[in-house]
């Protein structure tokens, strides 16, 4: 769905993108994670033709962004971290307008009753949008992005300023988003909320794309396991440490973590010996590689020396 | 029919029943104030100056506030993205945005047209048409003020709204002073001409023109690729135009085209010049040339190149045309006999100061840009003469301001080795600043 190559964009003496070039599939919500300054509003803004990079190239849905910004337009929609809405406005005003300025299809009146349901803002549609609350307002502008269906929705830092509760709605708005087709591409500090509707993940770091991987399909035969056990942990370590397939073992109190270098009959077969050298074991389990971990192990990777 | 959904957006935010309600009432209470104590064409008077005060400034306050209103809310990068196109934008802002203005300018020129005692109907319904495209003039000026000024800080944007609103306001002056003339004849290409009647149809085109401008301008905001052909006809429409006060059929044929030539030099200079001081100057759009001319895209590359380049370069092509009449046998011209080489020195002044502008432009505070320019054309062009003259080192002053009308080609010599000096500046600094562009870390 959307194909990067070669793209580099300046600012005067800083090269903000360093001739990055990535792949999105269709129907992903892609974490774009990085820290500050790392280029990850630039790339946003390339991305929906809002900035002219010196070179490279941009195709989202067969249209190259570049030279086509325009017709792009049509099939991008892009929510910046200060999303602007208009005070004076009710929400159906809003919602009409977005319908009316993006040529949505279809009845508008209909168009504005199917989004203001689907975001849950049905009940306040003449309530004048400067009234509502921040999440509210994230909900009014993400309805105006979305209400002539784009195929392609890209948002920065979605979730700053929201509460636990407003950002659980907002993933699961992604997620309900995603079903229907669309394809996300959003940024955000809070790693752990990515987590709850990411598919994959990009991690940009001084320009650079540093990693980009799937959050859903393990890509390697290694296997976090965390061992609980009741007393004698000693007996656990020294009886793996003395395994080839264990790795990366450690150890705290009662609890052990180590990486397995294979699949679910490896597994077994590691517990079944374990359980008969005498180890009072109480859990053993996969560890679901969290996307912190994932994105701290890419920066790690990039900055060892 | 679907209705310019911005236009729709601006009247939902600016008209409304109790603001109708209140402008009536004042502008009713000036006229009643007005009748009471002078004649009808005191109130008709007081009519014109409501219609100034009201649409005309008040109108391109918010014209300019159309833009500058999105930028403050955050709001112009989902305009610039949706699907509305750039003239519906242009006229949704344009009339949209000034709708209350204009509700009070029409009642004031109703009781203009009503009360005026004298000119004939005919006389009084040019004049408001005089009226209206000098408002839309201005309104669009300040639009185009605005549009540049999104790329500006935000001080910028507020002085660049109020120095073409100020701009625009000058010209609509000019333009009322010689309407107000006694004389009532303009020749024109040796036709004469009612005053009356030239000076409203120049405004007319005029307002056109600016308009068509703000339009070409919301193109590049939205994003609509364009080349500069409007920008070069808009320099060949004012290039014809002023030519016509000069030129007449009595005039030999040479010297038609060299004062035409001449008039051409000055027109796109000094276009060039407010094109590089108004207009955005990307730091990058060089760099992007570069990568178009590697790529052989020329499309783009005329796409992305700054407009005073396009002025420049018709300069320049002016100066040939002077040059090549100047060498003519039949050519005959006696005030004109030096524009030969005088030209290509003139050409070489406009280069070398929009290069002392990106000198400025390519450092390391983007403020103040314009200022610093000006103060250095100051200094090269009369302050440092002035006072190496005073020592009576006249020669030696001449190496910054030489004898153009006396000596041209000595001139052209030296404003030529001033280019190439501004230009090495200007290289190295944009090697400094710009193009050795490194990584964010």
């Amino acid at each position: 769905m959307i194909d990067v190559q070669n793209l580099i964009f300046e600012y005067p003496g800083l090269r903000a993108l360093d001739d990055i070039s990535f792949q999105i599939q269709a129907n992903s919500v892609t974490a774009l994670v990085g820290p500050n300054g790392a280029g990850k509003t630039t790339l946003m803004r390339c991305l929906c033709g809002l900035e002219i990079p010196v070179s490279g190239d941009i195709v989202i849905d067969a249209i190259d962004v570049v030279e086509q910004p325009r017709r792009s337009h049509e099939r991008i929609r892009y929510l910046s971290d200060f999303f602007g809405l208009y005070d004076e406005l009710t929400i159906r005003q809003c919602l009409r307008y977005a319908a009316l300025a993006n040529r949505a299809s279809g009845n508008i009146i209909n168009a504005t009753k199917r989004v203001a349901e689907g975001l849950r803002l049905e009940t306040r549609l003449d309530q004048k949008v400067g009234e509502l609350s921040r999440g509210l307002r994230q909900r009014v502008a993400i309805g105006q992005a979305i209400i002539h269906e784009p195929k392609v929705l890209i948002l920065d830092e979605p979730a700053s300023g929201l509460d636990p509760e407003a950002r659980h709605d907002l993933a699961e708005l992604f997620k309900q988003l995603q079903n229907a087709g669309m394809t996300l591409l959003v940024s955000s500090h809070i790693l752990a909320e990515l987590e709850a509707y990411a598919t994959d993940m990009l991690v940009i770091r001084d320009g650079l794309i540093i990693e980009q991987r799937s959050l859903k399909v393990r890509t390697s035969a290694m296997h976090q396991i965390a061992i609980d056990v009741i007393s004698d942990p000693a007996i656990v370590i020294a009886f793996l440490n003395a395994r080839p397939e264990v790795q990366n073992l450690a150890a705290q109190q009662n609890r052990i973590v180590c990486e397995v270098d294979g699949g679910d009959r490896q597994q077994q077969l590691l517990l079944t010996e374990l359980i008969a050298s005498g180890a009072h074991i109480v859990n053993f389990a996969t560890l679901e590689r969290d996307l912190q971990q994932s994105y701290l192990d890419s920066i790690k990777e990039t900055t060892a020396p | 029919m679907t209705v310019n959904p911005e236009f729709q957006r601006n009247l939902l935010l600016e008209w409304n029943l109790h603001r109708m309600i209140l402008i009536a009432g004042v502008i009713a209470g000036i006229f009643v104030l007005a009748g009471l104590f002078g004649t009808q064409n005191v109130v008709a008077n007081i009519a014109l100056l409501t219609f100034l005060l009201g649409t005309v400034l008040w109108g391109g306050h918010r014209a300019g506030d159309a833009i500058l209103d999105e930028l403050r809310e955050r709001t112009w990068d989902s305009q610039k993205m949706s699907a509305i196109d750039p003239w519906a934008m242009t006229w949704g802002k344009l009339f949209g945005a000034t709708i209350m203005p204009w509700f009070a300018g029409c009642i004031s020129l109703i009781v203009y047209f009503v009360e005026r005692e004298g000119p004939t109907q005919i006389e009084r319904l040019q004049m408001i048409v005089f009226c209206i495209s000098g408002a839309i003039l201005v309104h669009s000026l300040s639009l185009i003020g605005a549009l540049v000024g999104t790329h500006l800080d935000k001080f910028g944007k507020s002085t660049l709204t109020t120095w073409a609103s100020v701009g625009a306001l000058g010209l609509l002056a000019f333009y009322f002073a010689n309407y107000l003339r006694s004389d009532d004849i303009i020749v024109w290409y040796g036709a004469s001409y009612d005053r009356f009647d030239f000076l409203t149809a120049s405004l007319l085109v005029l307002c056109a023109w600016v308009t068509f401008g703000a339009y070409r301008l919301m193109c590049t905001e939205l994003a609509v690729n364009t080349l500069p052909v409007a920008w070069i006809a808009f320099l060949i429409y004012l290039i014809v135009y002023f030519s016509g006060v000069y030129v007449s059929p009595n005039l030999p044929f040479t010297q038609s085209i060299s004062l035409a030539a001449a008039i051409a030099l000055t027109i796109c200079g000094g276009s060039s010049y407010i094109a590089a001081f108004a207009l955005y100057r990307d730091p990058l759009a060089f760099r992007r040339l570069g990568t178009c001319v590697r790529a052989r895209n020329w499309r783009r590359f005329f796409e992305e190149i700054p407009v005073w380049i396009v002025s420049m370069s018709l300069a320049l092509v002016s100066v040939v045309v002077c040059a090549a009449l100047h060498y003519t046998p039949r050519y005959s011209g006696e005030y004109l006999e030096h524009i030969g080489v005088s030209s290509l020195a003139i050409w070489l002044l406009f280069l070398r100061d929009t290069l002392i502008l990106y000198f400025f432009t390519y450092g390391i505070s983007k403020r103040r840009v314009e200022t610093s320019t000006i103060i250095c054309l100051a200094m090269l062009y009369w302050l440092i003469p002035s006072i190496i003259e005073s020592s009576g080192l006249v020669k030696t002053s001449w190496l910054l301001r030489p004898p153009m009308k006396d000596q041209p080609l000595m001139s052209a010599t030296i404003i030529a080795v001033h280019v190439i000096f501004v230009a090495i500046l200007v290289l190295r600094r944009y090697r400094q600043r710009i193009a050795p562009a490194r990584s964010v870390s």
